[in-house]
């Protein structure tokens, strides 16, 4: 079981880490507003769960690319928020240069006829 | 004990954290028209297992070995606390074990490797004029049997 969920997050950790950092791209937002974001902007394709969400927040803090504040809520909550610092800003220009890359260079092996008409 | 406290805060934090996912999951369904208890219900089955989500976000704090070290120490006081009978017979036989190699060991040290109060007493000697001939109240000047132990020390 435990074994299940760390290779889930395994599998996304590259990308995963890029959505969450574009979500914080926006504003401030609490985990689950980060969930309900990513999942609303990929057209509910995509269900980040929470097992592969917290230990990503928790790792992007550590790396100083997130950081986190507590606020109080309108129900009178203390509710983690999370920011993207300036770290996490360039961190994710060249995360999103590395996805484009990488996008690219499938889409070059699935079509390879269409990239030799295009250069 | 600062180290703990900062533990205790950073795991009271991640709950907090947890609650609140959990009940914004919630209180998003009841928006949508679920009863309390089909929301409670849908958001926890959604969220999956919170021991392991606690524990795998853990995993990246990096103490997990200091935290397994620390479980497995009160496991085994535990376990020792509910056989009193089993910890008092292992508690007597190590301490008779230790003690009494300790006592034995002091003993032979003592005795044999190292009788003397001085340090280095592996390196004394104890040395002996002896007169073969002539008279030997003459001989004994102690100036020049200082000087042929110097050097013989050399």
């Amino acid at each position: 079981m435990n074994e299940r969920y760390r290779n889930r997050i395994e599998l996304l950790q590259g990308t995963l880490d890029l959505l969450i950092l574009q979500t914080l791209l926006w504003g401030r937002q609490h985990g689950y507003g980060i969930s309900q974001a990513i999942r609303a902007n990929s057209g509910d394709l995509l269900q980040v769960d929470a097992g592969s969400l917290y230990p990503a927040l928790h790792r992007l803090e550590k790396q100083k690319w997130i950081c986190a504040d507590w606020k109080i809520s309108e129900n009178k909550q203390e509710v983690k928020v999370y920011r993207l610092t300036a770290a996490g800003r360039k961190q994710l220009m060249r995360e999103r240069s590395r996805w484009e890359q990488i996008s690219d260079a499938i889409g070059g092996v699935l079509n390879p006829g269409k990239k030799e008409s295009a250069s | 004990m600062k180290l703990w406290w900062l533990w205790r805060k950073r795991e009271k934090e991640l709950e907090k954290e947890i609650q609140h996912h959990l009940q914004m999951a919630a209180s998003d369904r009841k928006e949508r028209g679920a009863t309390f208890r089909e929301a409670q219900a849908e958001a926890r089955r959604e969220f999956g297992n919170v021991g392991l989500v606690r524990e795998v976000t853990r995993d990246v704090w990096g103490s997990r070995w200091l935290r397994d070290v620390a479980e497995d120490a009160r496991y085994g006081t535990r376990m020792l606390l509910k056989n009193p009978g089993f910890t008092i017979v292992v508690i007597l036989s190590l301490a008779l074990g230790i003690g009494a190699t300790t006592a034995m060991f002091s003993v032979v040290y003592g005795v044999l490797v190292n009788p003397y109060p001085y340090a280095n007493s592996d390196r004394m000697v104890h040395l002996t004029v002896q007169q073969t001939r002539g008279n030997p109240s003459l001989s004994t000047s102690t100036d020049h049997n200082c000087n042929s132990f110097g050097r013989l020390d050399r």
